[in-house]
């Protein structure tokens, strides 16, 4: 796999694996500021990574525009001025009769070695390395529902099982934030939304199904729309969004599509009456599949040219990894992983800037990864392991973080740098198509504490002046004052897309939905 | 924090379930019908049940009329008490669609490998059940026929295989006919109904209206066939879909659940000839076809690589990444040996004569020079994998081969609860679940001064733990003198001192690999569990309220020699495996 350069290329040769694809020459589109119109794109773009951050991570100095970025941030400096970085926001949407685990102050539960709960979470806490919750504070206890929880701010445990659905079994979550977003503003593009995956480690499940740790985008009907890892399969995908160049070659390939379709469902449609009932909502869940398809390959961008990349060549899978189409592993390097990272970075620069899309989910790794980060090294030399591994590892004598916890935030954070700094630099209007977005990079826990509490969280861009930028902010550390993630949405949702939201999501602690004003402009 | 309970996956009934001591690791918890409380099966006489069963068998209709041949009877059905099961339309997984589009079209382009991954349930990622087609797969499959039907249709030598006797640049409606009625069956596996070939037909003649060429034509055809659900779903449609009265599978169905349970892929052409003409309704026949398809050793490959492979996690070996700063000996080399290995020694029992009851015992190993270096054996003189018995060393039966000890390790050490659950959820069938919402305590680290069954120890001191760990932790430390790539080790070093004492919670004791083999060998369970994961594997379902075919499953298998083959042999002639019955709604 390589990065290209962006090119402006107007006709485009596709390099397939050895097979010659009927795909068209295709164009893009330019940005909506080019063509005349006044407002820029609004745009959402959510970077989740899973595990938290290590406690280094806080280890920034000064407050408000005067602030230094922590070692592990420091990638990150060159974008310094257009992000605001947010501390203290919580989570609190752990089921209520669940509080006596899930709050610091209900547990009395022994652990082993008479541990207590209590105990665990309000010292200097034994499983990670130096963290301290304040007493009161929630947690999230499971990988698996954290992920969905970051982006709907509801608890997916209780929402399964009121639906009457079986919680381990179920691969449902209520909406997530992104799709409310998609389901407002998606249709003017010729996707609502894009779900991309850096990594794809493999990881314990917490009795749960796959979909919680693997995916954090979930429709309206709380059904998972499943990320693509491969960086040829999103290109394909984009791509195939873009108008073609030769409108009568493009014509035609649009009439076979539909009419491979029409056949398609003709056929589900004549054997499902002859199914039970369960059977029959399986082919209708297959035909719905097929008509979402038809509305896709109907709604092709119209515009001009953007600049255009290359189809990535090959793959690159990771040992551990899962749902990928590569060629098998390859050498993994630093080099190698930096490629395909910087691959995914620039495809997703390209959706936005050829505005296919305008929401984005990006998950860097799955919310339990034992993914084995091979290609970092902690400066003893030895190699950096299992992701979830690495963040509860315990060392003696006990260092500020665990290495191996920090050399993956550290990667994170250069990886994200990339991705912004490329966003940044895609003129749009007076300013850059960074400044026109929102770019949230951000995790579901604290720390490997598990405290849905003092989420690392960054934003990005501004959103055209919505949102502060240039600072820390930090906000309230006592229980019942505390600000809440799904105040950050409700203000995104209606300060910034202007929305209408009556609320977003839940507080187990009964607070009602209010702005967050401290992060505005 | 609530208790930890056993999920008890076989219905061997409350026989085996008394061997279960399980203070506090309650069972249950599955799903009501998991309950073995079910009659006794019966014995192979059942007078007067004939014919209850027999409605759908060899009928016409939906899927395609394999009657019944001359001289071959429609089965009967021996007990039409007990509950056949029934599945959902089952979609093929993400590997069956691979291998499939190898064997319908000798394309080796696998874009199955980047499809929406499935849903393992029971370690196994084949069950119906969990198979589903959301927005993304159905987009994946649409993309795939797309570059799959131009692969095949830019080379000629594929397309003259799927259109013999036809110039593919001259195809006409008669030879799109053709096409389409032979190709047709292989990709929908069993004859088209008319619409079928109407429809298909249509789509050619279509594609000529829209300026294709013959060629461009027919790669529609193949785009509309590899998109369809009857070549991504394999139905086995009822006649009374919501009733519940069992019927014997069709011809065409019987083919093809064998076929994807041995090779993991579509019948082909004898399996289709005998479909054609009913002759696979004979128990004979399907068991003399088991013989037959296993000796493809190229496409039976599929059953070590995907059924063993998900049995004990081994397929998870290509996969596994190992610290190198700390075994630097770890490469590609030795990764890819190990797997080579694990299916040479499955292969002793599925290819062989060898008793399965040997298979945690054996002493024997293939290994190439690689490998026996890795082992301390003698280096054998050719890279050829050679079987070797070494007796003296301390490594016996599958738990010894190194794939097994590694891949049930991390990265950087070994993980004797990884092993322990392996052990238990693949030999003896239990798997340990908690109620949500339960958080799991990690223990500490080893920092080198402890071992790690003290560090384990802290889970004696939790009731809640221990309930689930006093099965897990004695299984896995009895293997901790193979570190985490499985080199044997006579202590840690540093002074420290391995103990491999344990003992199996009915309370038979070991020490070490060797002595724990033979316990388990001996304990009933193994035998049993090993059924019960082909049943789950070969039908795609979970055993659910089919409890009595899999006890009787077990029975014919003890009375054949004790082989794997036997058992697979066993299955084939099981009702379970040749009837089924509608949802039973009505």
């Amino acid at each position: 796999m390589r990065s290209q350069k962006p090119t402006l290329l107007r006709r485009h040769v596709l390099k397939g694996a050895g097979v010659a694809l009927s795909l068209p020459f295709i164009e893009s589109l330019l940005p909506k500021t080019a063509r005349g119109q006044e407002m820029p794109a609004k745009r959402f773009v959510s970077i989740y990574t899973p595990h938290g951050a290590p406690s280094s991570w806080e280890d920034t100095t000064g407050a408000g525009p005067a602030w230094q970025l922590s070692k592990i941030q420091a990638s990150l400096a060159a974008v310094q001025s257009k992000m605001l970085m947010v501390r203290r926001l919580a989570n609190f949407t752990w089921r209520s009769d669940l509080l006596n685990i899930g709050s610091a102050t209900g547990g009395g539960s022994a652990l082993p070695g008479g541990v207590k709960w209590d105990d665990v979470f309000t010292r200097d806490a034994e499983w990670c390395d130096g963290c301290v919750v304040p007493v009161g504070a929630y947690l999230t206890l499971s990988h698996a529902r954290a992920a969905g929880a970051y982006a709907n701010c509801l608890d997916g445990d209780d929402w399964r099982t009121k639906r009457g659905e079986d919680e381990s079994a179920s691969p449902r979550n209520p909406q997530t934030v992104d799709q409310l977003i998609a389901g407002a503003i998606g249709t003017a593009t010729a996707r609502p939304s894009l779900q991309l995956g850096l990594l794809n480690g493999n990881g314990a499940l917490d009795f749960h199904h796959a979909n919680l740790c693997r995916e954090m985008s979930y429709d309206d009907k709380g059904n998972p729309l499943n990320k693509r890892v491969d960086p040829r399969a999103v290109f394909d995908d984009i791509v195939g969004a873009a108008a073609p160049v030769d409108p009568i070659a493009g014509e035609r390939r649009r009439a076979l599509d539909i009419s491979a379709l029409d056949a398609v469902q003709q056929s589900a449609e004549t054997l499902s009456p002859r199914l039970a009932t369960a059977d029959r909502e399986r082919l209708d869940q297959f035909l719905t599949s097929t008509r979402e398809l038809e509305l896709r390959i109907g709604a092709v961008a119209q515009g001009g040219s953007c600049r255009q990349l290359a189809r990535p060549e090959g793959g690159l899978l990771l040992p551990g990894e899962v749902g990928f189409s590569g060629n098998g592993p390859q050498e993994i390097t630093a080099d190698t992983v930096w490629q395909r990272a910087t691959a995914m970075n620039d495809l997703l620069v390209m959706a936005l800037e050829c505005d296919v899309t305008r929401v984005i989910t990006y998950q860097l790794d799955n919310s339990r990864s034992d993914l084995v980060y091979s290609w970092l090294r902690l400066e003893n030399g030895g190699q950096v392991n299992a992701f979830h591994d690495e963040t509860h590892l315990r060392w003696d004598p006990k260092p500020a973080s665990p290495p191996g916890f920090e050399a993956i935030s550290t990667w994170m954070s250069q990886v994200v740098a990339d991705l912004v700094q490329k966003l940044d630099g895609v003129p749009e209007g007076a300013g850059t198509l960074l400044d026109n977005s929102v770019v949230m990079y951000g995790s579901d826990q604290h720390n490997a504490d598990h405290a849905a509490w003092d989420l690392p969280i960054v934003l990005f861009g501004g959103g055209s002046g919505t949102f502060k930028r240039g600072e820390l902010l930090a906000l309230p550390t006592e229980v019942s004052q505390m600000r809440q993630l799904r105040d950050f949405y409700f203000t995104l949702l209606n300060e910034y897309f202007q929305l209408n939201a009556a609320s977003f999501g839940e507080d187990r602690r009964g607070v009602p939905n209010a702005l967050l004003t401290e992060v505005l402009a | 924090m609530g208790h930890a309970m056993i999920v008890r996956r076989t219905l061997l009934g409350a026989l085996l379930a008394l061997l279960v001591q399980s203070p506090g690791c309650s069972e249950g918890a599955g799903s009501p019908e998991d309950r073995a409380d079910g009659p006794v099966p019966s014995g192979p006489e059942a007078p007067g049940s004939g014919g209850a069963g027999s409605g759908g068998a060899g009928s016409g209709g939906p899927n395609g009329g394999a009657g019944p041949g001359k001289g071959v009877p429609v089965p009967v059905i021996q007990d039409p008490a007990l509950d056949v099961g029934t599945k959902p339309v089952h979609r093929l997984s993400n590997y069956e669609y691979d291998t499939t589009l190898r064997d319908l079209l000798g394309v080796d382009l696998r874009p199955g490998r980047g499809f929406v991954l499935e849903e393992s349930e029971q370690g196994f990622n084949n069950l119906a059940e969990s198979l589903s087609v959301g927005s993304r797969q159905f987009g994946d499959y649409f993309a795939a026929a797309r570059e799959v039907a131009a692969a095949v249709v830019s080379d000629p030598s594929l397309l003259a295989a799927l259109l013999p006797g036809s110039a593919p640049e001259t195809c006409d409606a008669a030879c799109a006919q053709e096409f389409v009625t032979r190709f047709g069956l292989r990709a929908f596996r069993r004859p088209l109904e008319p619409w079928e070939v109407t429809q298909l037909t249509d789509s050619f003649a279509h594609a000529v209206t829209l300026g294709e060429t013959p060629i461009g034509a027919l790669e529609q055809v193949l785009r509309v066939v590899l998109s369809s659900p009857q070549f991504l779903y394999r139905f086995e449609i009822d006649e009374a879909p919501q009733g519940s009265a069992p019927r014997a599978l069709n011809s065409y169905e019987l083919a093809s659940r064998l076929s994807y349970m041995l090779w993991a892929s579509m019948p082909d052409d004898e399996l289709f000839d005998l479909a054609a003409k009913g002759e696979l309704l004979s128990a004979e026949v399907l068991s003399a076809q088991v013989d037959r398809l296993l000796d493809d050793r190229v496409r039976s490959a599929s059953l070590i690589e995907s059924f063993v492979g998900q049995w004990f996690r081994v397929g998870d070996l290509s996969g596994h990444s190992v610290d190198t700063s700390i075994f630097p000996e770890w490469d590609a080399e030795l990764q890819s040996a190990m797997q080579t290995e694990v299916g040479l020694y499955f292969g002793e029992f599925l290819y062989g004569e060898r008793a399965f009851a040997e298979f945690l015992t054996a002493d024997l190993n293939y290994v190439n020079p690689r490998l026996a270096q890795h082992y301390g054996f003698a280096v054998p003189p050719t890279e050829e994998f050679a079987l070797v018995a070494e007796t003296a060393d301390q490594r016996a039966g599958f738990l010894g081969l190194a794939g097994f000890l590694t891949v049930t390790s991390r990265a950087n050490r070994t993980s004797p609860i990884a092993r322990g659950n392996t052990v238990l959820s693949a030999l003896l069938c239990l798997d340990l679940t908690l109620p949500p919402n339960i958080i799991v305590a990690d223990l500490p680290e080893l920092t080198g001064n402890t071992t790690v069954r003290q560090d384990l120890e802290l889970h004696r001191a939790s009731p809640a733990c221990a309930s689930c760990h006093d099965h897990i932790d004695p299984l896995g430390l009895a293997l901790e003198h193979f570190d985490a790539i499985g080199r044997y080790r006579a202590d840690y070093g540093g002074g420290l001192s391995i103990d491999a004492v344990g003992s199996l919670t009915t309370g038979e004791k070991f020490d070490g690999l060797v002595s724990m083999a033979q316990v388990l060998a001996q304990d009933p369970r193994v035998k049993a569990c090993a059924a019960q994961q082909l049943f789950t594997y070969g039908l795609g379902r979970t055993v659910g309220p089919s409890g009595p075919y899999l006890e009787k499953l077990v029975a014919d298998w003890q009375g054949a020699a004790p082989t794997f083959r036997n058992l697979i042999k066993s299955l084939v002639r099981n009702d379970a495996f040749r009837f089924r019955r509608g949802s039973g709604e009505q």
